[in-house]
């Protein structure tokens, strides 16, 4: 592959993103401006927003790597990202936005009456976040050494880099432009190519394909493992309610209906997004199966264009998804590195606009570090672990004090510490356990996807322990509910 | 950066949960600076002046209760019928192992159904929630109209 093509690329995409970036500057003055963009972001807007920040290095370069990797096993996660909207539609959106709390810290803290809730629900989100970015971080290093033959540090370097001026100089504001220009670059930089994709293979038959080869039974949809799958679903449908930087985009939705509506906005997005991915790795599966074999199957979808189609066409469709993949890196950690920024400067600077800033810096650094310590895991599998571990701590949390007025601190407390150490240990050790061998498969399956019975566990800790604790129900309980749910106009 | 407000030092105003959010159609003019600080750790999150109903009397905390019971319900319902939808999709899928011999654009359908038909499913759960949620809503207002006006005859 022609390297030029990849510098081209990526340089037309960071300076897009920071020209929009800089150009949101300009109109971007209030600290309300810069943590949430005043909350006056129209649904479209807002909606290509959130879709252009949620879809990540897992979504653009790793479903389809999964579905060349495990067959009808990977067609789940792109289900899960979708449906998982749904679940925050149903029960977060509106109550949310209308607690008119800037962070998930801020409307814990508030909603139990407790300093304690709120450090705590601070801690996690700061790690949850942290441990988001890595992935993009690898995914970059991923696109850069294929891409272009450097070595792989100098991509996740130049996302940190990158992100962590643009946050710093700009805020949300422009935050809100170039997430919205992002998503429809990924959309387009993906669908064309699938598009061409099918086309050509249309035309030409293709290759004699071995279909039993391609789509094999023993990977169908039909002989999924249970437990895994189950498993899998539900940390992908919790899991999203609690990600930091999809809750702080529903503070600026002017109201609670607006909020649903974007978050309907959003869903289609998604669900038209999804089905590219879902082609190309289906397409791997049928033309390139040995980079299942070399272990470079998230790299099937910017290789896939030139190793099917080829010449002068092939290079530009490969340019235009290093193009889209590079946006997906960019986008997902800059709106992490906002809400992180957001909650780490609220806590330990008092919300000003330079904690702001030097919160940025941060943010960006520390997750920057330890994707270069890590050895890169694959890269849908890896965001799925940060899903479980968010569905096993702020998701019950959430849910809880949104629609139960018992919920107390201490069962709230219990629930996240509790959910946190489980799923964290069966992440940690997981790998360890499987390197080791031996164990039964059992055990195996149960750490490998630990949300079937970690997310039950946190929920059934919460509320056992409120209810243990009923008497120290916040006092302001039922004014808050009301706040949360009363639709707005009605006095 | 020099036009960023300074907003390190503490001020006094009130946090952003006591400002009302502006109506989508009346953005207020943008030249006017306005300093906001976080709310401060603990405060409570609850503006009661901007929901007199609340306050007002028990009937009004009755009615609030029974809105957020009946919007519960409602997500659950949602929620429970797009779980089993998908799970549906997966046994027929899991019991009709033939529909893997059965090709649609050179691809099995078993795996083109699990890679694309969940999606319609999502959005229709959606839009029943949306309509009948923003129902339950109008409902509460109501409700809470009816009251005020009694109140007033008396």
């Amino acid at each position: 592959m022609n390297p030029l093509l990849g510098y081209i690329a990526i340089a037309a995409v960071t300076l897009a993103t920071a020209f929009i970036g800089f150009f949101g500057l300009r109109i971007s003055r209030t600290t309300q401006d810069f943590y949430v963009a005043s909350r006056t972001v129209r649904p479209w807007w807002n909606a290509s927003a959130i879709g252009g920040e949620y879809l990540s290095a897992a979504s653009v370069l790793g479903i389809a790597g999964l579905i060349l990797l495990q067959g009808a096993g990977g067609l789940w996660f792109p289900i899960g990202y979708t449906a998982g909207y749904l679940m925050l539609l149903l029960f977060v959106a509106a109550p949310l936005r209308r607690s008119g709390a800037y962070t998930i810290p801020d409307f814990t803290g508030a909603r139990l009456e407790s300093r304690l809730v709120r450090r705590l629900t601070t801690v996690l989100v700061i790690l949850i976040g942290w441990f988001y970015i890595v992935p993009q971080l690898q995914g970059a290093a991923l696109t850069i050494r294929i891409t272009t033959g450097l070595p792989s540090w100098t991509g996740a370097l130049a996302v940190s880099v990158i992100v962590g001026l643009i946050v710093a100089a700009g805020g949300m504001r422009s935050i809100t432009f170039v997430q919205a220009f992002q998503f429809w670059l990924k959309l387009t930089a993906i669908a064309v190519p699938a598009v061409f994709l099918l086309i050509t293979v249309g035309r030409e038959g293709g290759p004699g394909v071995d279909l039993d080869a391609a789509f094999p039974a023993a990977l169908g949809p039909a002989s999924l493992d249970v437990y895994s799958t189950v498993s899998l679903v539900i940390a992908l449908l919790l899991g999203t309610m609690g990600l930091p930087h999809v809750l702080v985009r529903f503070y600026t939705n002017p109201d609670g209906p607006a909020a649903r509506r974007t978050t309907l906005i959003v869903l289609g997005l998604l669900s038209v997004f999804y089905v590219f991915p879902t082609i190309i790795g289906l397409l791997g599966r049928a033309f390139a199966p040995e980079l299942a074999a070399s272990g470079e199957a998230d790299a099937v979808v910017l290789l896939l264009p030139s190793m099917v189609i080829g010449g002068l066409l092939g290079d530009v469709l490969t340019a235009l998804v290093i193009a889209g993949a590079f946006g997906a890196f960019l986008s997902t950690s800059s709106g992490l590195v906002v809400s992180l920024a957001g909650v780490i400067s609220q806590e330990v600077a008092g919300g000003s606009v330079r904690g702001f800033r030097i919160a940025a810096i941060a943010s960006s650094l520390v997750p920057l570090a330890v994707a270069l310590l890590l050895e890169p895991g694959g890269l849908a599998g890896s965001v799925g672990l940060v899903f479980a571990f968010t569905a096993s701590t702020l998701c019950p949390v959430l849910v809880l004090g949104i629609w139960w007025r018992g919920l107390t601190a201490r069962g709230a407390v219990t629930g996240m510490l509790g959910g946190g150490l489980f799923c964290g240990a069966a992440i940690l050790l997981g790998p360890l356990l499987a390197a080791a061998g031996g164990a039964p498969a059992w055990l195996a399956a149960a750490l490998a996807q630990p949300a079937a019975w970690t997310v039950p566990l946190t929920f059934a800790l919460t509320v056992v322990v409120s209810h243990l604790d009923r008497r120290r129900i916040p006092r302001g309980v039922d004014r808050v509910m009301a706040r949360l749910h009363v639709p707005e106009g009605a006095a | 950066m020099s036009e960023a407000p300074g907003a390190s030092a503490p001020a006094e105003q009130p946090g952003p949960a006591e400002q009302p959010a502006p109506a989508p159609s009346a953005t207020p003019a943008r030249l006017e600076r306005v300093r906001v600080t976080a709310p401060r750790p603990g405060e409570p999150i609850a503006a009661p002046a901007q929901h007199p109903s609340i306050e007002r009397s028990d009937t009004a905390t009755v009615y609030v209760r029974s809105l957020i019971r009946s919007q519960l319900r409602l997500a659950v319902i949602c929620a429970t019928g797009f779980v089993v939808s998908l799970g549906m999709l997966w046994l027929v899928l899991a019991a009709a192992p033939a529909l893997d011999q059965v090709l649609l654009f050179g691809a099995p359908v078993s795996w083109l159904l699990l890679g694309f038909g969940a999606y319609p499913a999502i959005l229709a759960f959606a839009i029943i929630f949306i309509v009948a949620s923003g129902r339950n809503e109008a409902g509460f207002r109501s409700l809470v109209a009816r009251d005020t006006d009694t109140d007033s005859e008396r």
